[in-house]
């Protein structure tokens, strides 16, 4: 059985969520956008729907 | 933990997550475009996401159903895979997040004005991982229980509407340009009908697998179909000068229903099936989620997941925006543009992996 | 997997208590088999030893007293044994024991510690010298209640008899109801100290077997010391730990075991209660009384949805009353805002103060109205109704609204068939008020919510507890909120029905 692979593989994910959710948490509570995902995505579309709807 | 459910289930689940959180804001997303054709608008958004879940669903059953996560690692290999499945974890948390704020929203600006947000937010997540700690069998049953009661809430109060209807607010017909009636489309097809892909985690534990596509189709029209009609009734009624000033026009709807004068200020009953609907969509993408999370873990178990989801969806809510101005705006849009592209690249991902033959080893 | 935070641990390994000395073979001696069965039994006042030491075939009986039947220890133990022992003839120490005038089953054991079980049971235990075994006659006999009416579950129409404190009793009450051979009663011990002899009674080749062996695993896998009452079964044997709706029906009356039995269920039945648990069971079948099937059908559909209207009313009427009064004004017709808001006029406190207070007030007295001794009891109610009921409100401290509320609560919450049950309601009621005190009507509707999630996990013996409702059963809807004919099965609209589904 590849119980070793199954749980290091487990504690990366685990880790990296709760490592995640612990920043994103942090970064709320203190007031700064760390990861402004809002203006990444709307960056990345905004062309697409400029040249669907004229902006 | 127990995820089973039958094909009536997953219908019901679909109808839910469909006419769920968009049944207060679709009347002003179509609206605010396309004017007193609004309902032109919610047909063709209909009938684009018919199409767009008709195709990924015919994918989904040349590869028997599988889990999403496993076939994303098939199609795409084991590096690639991992990384469309940790994009979708994110999409799911992100949608959970989405659907709170409108909530919490919602709460602040038109019911409880005095109260806190968090309050809301925190205790429809609470929920949210009560029911998914025991699996997905569990909000399948309690929408099973709950759903026709929130039907005939739904149609009860839209039928006390019915005396202040004028067709005169929806006329002229067609009067708006096809590029505004489109973009009313648009808005309202990538929320809810493509956001309901994450119900693609699901499938693998749907019993009946020969009645999944028929019953998802079902479930997926007749929320639709309630959109629709939401639509014409609030336009109706209301006129689409004032839809498209409110930012919950379904709601404000409710508010003047006035027939004897008990049935008076009812519109706490349309917010309870609302409120069931955004239950029934964040559940969705926490089973999502951590369902993701499991795959990309290869742990047995999707509980330990939980909890972190929970925080990270309920500091995602509040922290994605700043305020309702930015949340409408964005939603309306970049949202469609932002789902399909997902779609995009898994459906991508799906036809290449026919092509090269990989459907026949799905699920062996 | 397991998170074992709230999670009881069920299989503990069972060390073997017995002593060693117990499994002391019986030895052919009766001096010392003597010796050693008042040293196991010690020398209480009820255990009797009575000797024949002198007789021409020595031999003893041993028994306690009040527990057998002293008249027929006497009548077909001594009488005969001692016609016997005055014969001239040769006499056989192993056929004394074919003296015996009576139909009470005989036992025969060889080692101590069955010999001690049988006595404590009521047997009475033969020792012959000469004979390396030691006789049990089961002539148990003890002071019994007599067959009365139920006092939990009354009824109008019904037969009136209900369980009593002996198994016995129980079994022939059942067994009279159901002239079927396929009747088991499947024996089992619960309690270290207790030993307290249960009953699974069940129909064969009716019953589910998986929750029969569910049932037997479980009752084989408590590790308790003492059991006293089938409640305490029920809590340790149950899945759902902390959940406050009870997931065994605990009745009180034979019809109701017998309709359980006949429709596939499992009876736990239990020496020294009236109670006999019913599993698995339903979230519905609460709201199911015996009689509904005794009255004609639309009167007993009536009364069940009563039942339900009441349990909601139970739970959330002073919830909504607080949620209404403080955050939702609009919901109530103008002139009714303007009554309730003058007799508010003056009330000091919150509706939710108020409400609690007056819930409060009336939990305490419907304790007190249970314990206190009876002569007392129109004491506390004359207390109870001018104090509460009107003194309260001449004295500006609550307002009658709120008295209201109150008593149509406490009187819904006695409609339940199942005292059990209602105990739930009782207790979610205070949790649904802090939430309508906060958040309104919303926080009702996230507590309807959670109640069903609640509701939809929970299981009785591995089998779902809304099930008619969630997973929704057709079948099963001819008994569940309504009640149809009996001859229902038997219409075309029916066979038409199932043909099709």
């Amino acid at each position: 059985m590849n119980n070793k692979a199954q749980s290091i593989k487990y504690r990366v994910t685990l880790t990296a969520l709760w490592g995640f959710t612990i920043i994103y948490t942090i970064s709320f509570l203190a007031g700064k956008q760390l990861f402004p995902f809002d203006k990444w995505i709307g960056a990345l579309f905004k062309p697409v729907y400029a040249m669907m709807f004229g902006g | 933990m127990n995820h089973n459910l039958n094909h009536w289930q997953l219908s019901l689940i679909v109808f839910s997550f469909i006419m769920g959180s968009s049944l207060l804001m679709a009347p002003n997303l179509t609206s605010f475009f396309s004017g007193q054709d609004a309902w032109i608008s919610m047909i063709l958004a209909v009938i684009i996401g018919f199409l767009i879940n008709i195709l990924w669903l015919f994918l989904l059953k040349r590869y028997q159903f599988q889990s999403i996560f496993a076939l994303n690692e098939l199609t795409a290999g084991k590096i690639m895979g991992t990384a469309v499945n940790i994009t979708i974890v994110f999409y799911a948390l992100h949608l959970a997040a989405y659907v709170i704020r409108n909530l919490s929203n919602f709460m602040i600006a038109n019911v409880i004005p005095e109260s806190n947000p968090w309050t809301y937010q925190i205790m429809i997540i609470l929920l949210a991982v009560y029911t998914t700690y025991y699996g997905f069998n569990n909000i399948a049953r309690v929408s099973e229980f709950l759903n026709p009661w929130m039907f005939l809430l739904f149609i009860g109060s839209l039928l006390l509407t019915i005396n202040k209807f004028e067709f005169s607010n929806l006329k002229p017909v067609f009067d708006q340009k096809f590029v505004y009636i489109a973009q009313g489309a648009y808005s309202t097809t990538g929320f809810p009908f493509i956001e309901i892909i994450l119900l693609g985690s699901v499938f693998v534990y749907v019993k009946q697998k020969e009645k999944l596509t028929k019953s998802y189709m079902a479930g997926l029209l007749w929320g639709g179909a309630v959109l629709i009609i939401t639509v014409i009734a609030v336009v109706g009624v209301q006129g689409d000068y004032m839809v498209k000033r409110q930012s919950y026009p379904t709601y404000e709807l409710m508010r003047n229903i006035s027939v004897v004068s008990i049935l008076e200020r009812i519109e706490v009953l349309i917010t309870v099936v609302w409120i069931f609907g955004i239950l029934v969509k964040v559940v969705v993408c926490l089973f999502a989620a951590v369902s993701g999370l499991k795959h990309i873990s290869g742990h047995t178990s999707m509980r330990v997941f939980l909890l972190p989801c929970a925080i990270l969806i309920w500091s995602m809510a509040n922290h994605i925006h700043e305020n309702m101005m930015e949340f409408t705006d964005f939603v309306g849009q970049n949202w469609t543009m932002w789902w399909f592209t997902l779609y995009a690249v898994i459906v991508i991902f799906l036809i290449a992996g026919i092509m090269r033959g990989k459907d026949k080893q799905a699920g062996t | 997997m397991t998170h074992p935070f709230f999670k009881r641990k069920r299989h503990i390994s069972q060390k073997e208590t017995s002593r060693s000395e117990e499994k002391l073979p019986v030895s052919a001696d009766i001096h010392i088999d003597l010796a050693k069965i008042k040293e196991l039994l010690g020398n209480s006042i009820d255990v009797k030893v009575i000797e024949f030491l002198h007789a021409p075939v020595k031999f003893a009986v041993c028994y306690i007293e009040g527990m057998v039947n002293k008249q027929q220890i006497e009548l077909s133990i001594f009488e005969p044994i001692k016609r016997w022992q005055q014969t001239d003839c040769k006499k056989k120490p192993e056929e004394l024991i074919h003296q015996l005038e009576t139909a009470a089953p005989l036992y025969t054991y060889r080692h101590f510690d069955e010999i001690t079980a049988a006595v404590l049971k009521g047997h009475a235990a033969i020792f012959v010298d000469r004979v390396d075994a030691v006789y049990c006659l089961a002539i148990e006999m003890w002071q019994a209640r007599g067959v009365e009416e139920p006092q939990s579950q009354t009824m109008v129409r019904g037969p009136r008899e209900g369980f009593v404190e002996t198994l016995q009793t129980n079994t022939t009450l059942i067994r009279r109801r159901i002239n079927t051979p396929s009747l088991r009663f499947n024996l089992s011990e619960v309690g270290k100290i207790t030993k307290t002899t249960v009953l699974i009674a069940y129909l064969d080749g009716i019953v589910d077997q998986d929750v029969l062996t569910e049932v037997k695993e479980r009752l084989k896998n408590i590790n308790t010391d003492k059991v006293f009452e089938s409640g305490m079964i029920e809590e340790l044997i149950d899945e759902n730990g902390y959940s406050p709706f009870p997931v065994f029906q605990s009745s009180e009356r034979p019809d109701v075991a017998a309709a359980a039995l006949t429709e596939g269920k499992v009876v736990i039945m239990f020496e020294g209660t009236p109670f006999v648990l019913i599993t698995p069971t339903t979230f519905i079948s609460f709201f199911q009384a015996a009689e509904d099937y005794y009255h004609h059908f639309d009167l007993s559909t009536f009364i069940r949805l009563i039942r339900i209207l009441s349990f909601i009313i139970s739970i959330s009427l002073p919830a909504a009353f607080i949620a209404f009064t403080t955050f939702h004004h609009e919901l109530i017709p103008t002139s009714l805002l303007v009554s309730l808001g003058a007799q508010r006029e003056g009330v000091p406190f919150p509706a939710f103060v108020e409400a609690l207070v007056m819930e409060t007030i009336f939990e305490v007295l419907r304790e007190a109205g249970i314990r206190m001794p009876r002569p007392i009891g129109s004491a506390v109610s004359i207390v109870g109704a001018i104090v509460i009921g009107e003194s309260a409100v001449a004295a500006g401290l609550v307002s009658p609204a709120v008295v209201i509320v109150v008593s149509l609560t406490a009187i819904s919450s006695f409609v339940s068939p199942y005292y059990g049950f209602s105990g739930a309601a009782r207790l979610l009621r205070f949790i649904l008020m802090v939430l309508a005190a906060t958040t309104g009507i919303f926080g009702m509707i996230f507590f309807l919510f959670g109640l069903i999630i609640h509701l939809c996990a929970l299981t009785s013996m591995g089998k779902p507890y809304f099930t008619p409702l969630a997973p929704f059963q057709s079948g099963q809807q001819k008994d569940s909120i309504l009640r149809f004919p009996l001859w229902w099965t038997q219409t075309k609209l029916y066979s038409k029905w199932s043909k099709k589904s």
